[in-house]
């Protein structure tokens, strides 16, 4: 299953990074540009692959990397509980 | 009956007290915003005393009831500011102390035992005049600070050289400075807000710091110290951004009392 953002969040954009609120855990999260990316690409269609070239275009990353960011931000936004 | 009327971000506030021992504990607590009898928005009977405790009767709402004189004032004000948070749904209440230098306001903010109030008495020695110390509420639009002069609250006695008073109203748990006691001016007049400080007292740190946070930051600092934050635009997240965009916010370390009121005078002097 592709990464979908988890309903209920609520999401503010303040430049090129996100601030997150979840009501339900009574968290409010701070996230860098790439988690931002990364986060908004979450859409339940979209793959880590895919995810990945979209920030190979956006920063000076090769697609190894990417991927490897991809992934780690992805179980990061799970554990969170931002991501499922 | 010891009736006390007051006026609280333009919304008329009656008190009756039964005992004189409790008109004075919100004498202390409210000297500043004691006004004529006017026609109350909100109604409040406060009765008992320490023997049998106290009860905080609110018209329209279960009475609550408490056991010391800290309880009282505490639960007495707490459901005020939430009904003033209602009357005021305009307003983007904060959690934090609001004083002001050369007609700049600043607001102190931290969680409950981090030093804000303590900070607080000490500026009020160095130059700044006094808003508040527990609620700083904004315009949104001019992006003033409103006064909330009440008694500044200390968990226990600052160290010299920012001895207390003699005139402290004293609870079971809690220190209050009358406003009349405190070394400096008390602002009445709305005032624009120019920077807002979170702080945190390191018992480690050698000197005191402040360092600049990004407006993602800022906003999440302003959300996490809000009051009233569900009220506003995408859950207060709007709205808190916008403040943060407008409004430079730092995280200070203090470390020395002293050191960390001179450090922030000079700071807020330049801004």
């Amino acid at each position: 299953m592709y990464p979908k953002q988890r309903d209920g969040i609520t999401i503010q954009t303040v430049g090129d990074e996100m601030v997150v609120l979840d009501q339900d855990n009574d968290q409010i999260h701070q996230l860098n540009a790439t988690a931002s990316l990364i986060l908004s690409h979450c859409d339940g269609q979209t793959s880590d692959i895919l995810i990945a070239d979209v920030l190979v275009c956006q920063f000076d990353i090769d697609h190894n990397t990417a991927i490897g960011d991809v992934q780690n931000a992805i179980i990061q936004l799970r554990e969170l509980e931002l991501v499922r | 009956m010891f009736s006390l009327h007051l006026i609280i971000f333009n919304v008329p506030i009656h008190v009756e007290c039964s005992t004189e021992d409790i008109a004075d504990i919100i004498r202390a607590g409210f000297s500043a915003f004691m006004v004529e009898p006017a026609t109350p928005v909100l109604h409040y009977t406060l009765s008992g005393d320490i023997d049998v405790g106290f009860i905080v009767n609110r018209d329209g709402v279960e009475p609550m009831k408490v056991d010391s004189r800290y309880e009282l004032l505490y639960v007495f004000e707490k459901d005020m500011t939430v009904e003033l948070e209602l009357q005021r749904k305009d307003l983007f209440f904060i959690h934090g102390a609001a004083i002001t230098l050369d007609n700049k306001a600043i607001m102190i903010s931290a969680p409950s035992g981090s030093g804000k109030s303590t900070t607080t008495w000490a500026l009020l020695h160095h130059g700044f005049d006094y808003m508040s110390d527990e609620l700083a509420p904004i315009e949104l639009e001019s992006l003033n600070v409103l006064p909330f002069p009440h008694a500044l609250n200390q968990k226990r006695p600052p160290p010299a050289p920012y001895l207390l008073p003699e005139n402290v109203m004293q609870t079971e748990y809690t220190l209050h400075i009358p406003v009349e006691a405190l070394p400096c001016n008390i602002v009445q007049k709305p005032t624009p807000l120019v920077a807002m400080f979170y702080v945190k007292y390191n018992p480690d740190a050698v000197e005191p710091s402040i360092t600049p946070l990004s407006i993602s930051e800022g906003c999440m600092y302003l959300f996490a110290n809000g009051l009233n934050q569900l009220q506003h635009e995408n859950k207060g997240l709007a709205t808190a951004t916008d403040i943060a965009q407008r409004v430079p916010a730092f995280r200070v370390e203090t470390a020395g009392l002293q050191a960390s009121a001179l450090m922030l005078r000079d700071f807020v002097t330049n801004l």
